[in-house]
């Protein structure tokens, strides 16, 4: 009986194959309150960066000061979040040695540089005088970084069941 | 047990991986688009704003470090687009086999 033994095999093959794969995660789960965090503490540096677009002077910085605590808490938060999500490591060596998967989620990097940014920015703030330009470079760098953040987390959406 | 018919499994495989495809390609070359156009504008008001006097020197280090920081960054998110893309094209796959499996075989089988 050829015929029943080459659908035997062929059972056989396509069972093993996909139940390896199926098995084998790649990327981590998305997590609907990290991105609601994220959205939320994005509206707010939005807010705060409109209000000093003009630039900002060290004699009414404590007005800021509280701000700049918690945006750095809220993305710090988040990063710890972010590292403590569970993160997958493929167990079968066919595919980690063909898909080189990050080590970590790629967006944990960037939601640190927005920290890191305005820390640079709160400690610039109360030393001297900002220009407007000054103020735009560090929006850009939370805009940009912010995208990269959010374009990963929402890919993961797709691919959760 | 019926036969597995493999040409209609390779069909069913080809149209589950298409639209996969077809989307985060699309997704990544958007993405792709717009951090290159805000990576090129940064750097073109830096150079003005440095050259003009209204970038500080203090800061113009960070900024500096800046700039090649969300390039890495972003080519680390792009490699995990990537991933994740062979991750949906993975998950499709083995939804399609296992579902002809199941058909051919009688037995009610689940991937994941």
């Amino acid at each position: 009986m050829p015929g029943y033994r080459a659908a035997i095999r062929i059972f056989l093959i396509i069972g093993i194959a996909g139940a390896g794969l199926a098995a084998c995660r790649l990327v981590p789960d998305y997590d609907d309150e990290i991105v609601q965090s994220l959205n939320a503490t994005t509206e707010e540096t939005s807010k705060f960066f409109a209000k000093v677009t003009g630039g900002t002077n060290p004699a009414d910085y404590k007005k800021r000061e509280d701000t700049y605590t918690t945006l750095i808490g809220k993305y710090d938060a988040l990063v710890l979040r972010l590292e403590a999500r569970a993160y997958p490591k493929p167990t079968i060596p066919f595919i980690s040695s063909r898909v080189p998967v990050p080590e970590k989620a790629p967006s944990i990097a960037p939601i640190r540089k927005i920290s890191e940014t305005l820390g640079v920015m709160k400690k610039l703030d109360v030393t001297r005088r900002t220009t407007p330009a000054e103020v735009a470079k560090f929006r850009e760098i939370f805009e940009t970084e912010t995208r990269s953040a959010l374009t990963y987390e929402n890919a993961l959406k797709r691919d959760s069941k | 047990m019926a036969a597995l018919d493999v040409g209609k499994l390779l069909v069913d495989i080809e149209n589950a991986a298409r639209p996969i495809l077809e989307r985060d390609l699309k997704a990544i070359q958007g993405f792709s688009e717009t951090q290159l156009r805000a990576l090129g504008q940064f750097a073109a008001t830096l150079a003005a704003g440095i050259a003009s006097g209204e970038i500080g020197k203090d800061i113009q280090p960070f900024m500096l470090q800046s700039l090649k920081d969300m390039t890495q960054h972003f080519v680390d998110v792009l490699h995990g687009l990537a991933v994740i893309t062979i991750q949906n094209l993975i998950d499709a796959i083995v939804d399609v086999a296992v579902k002809a499996i199941s058909a051919a075989s009688g037995v009610a089988l689940k991937a994941f």
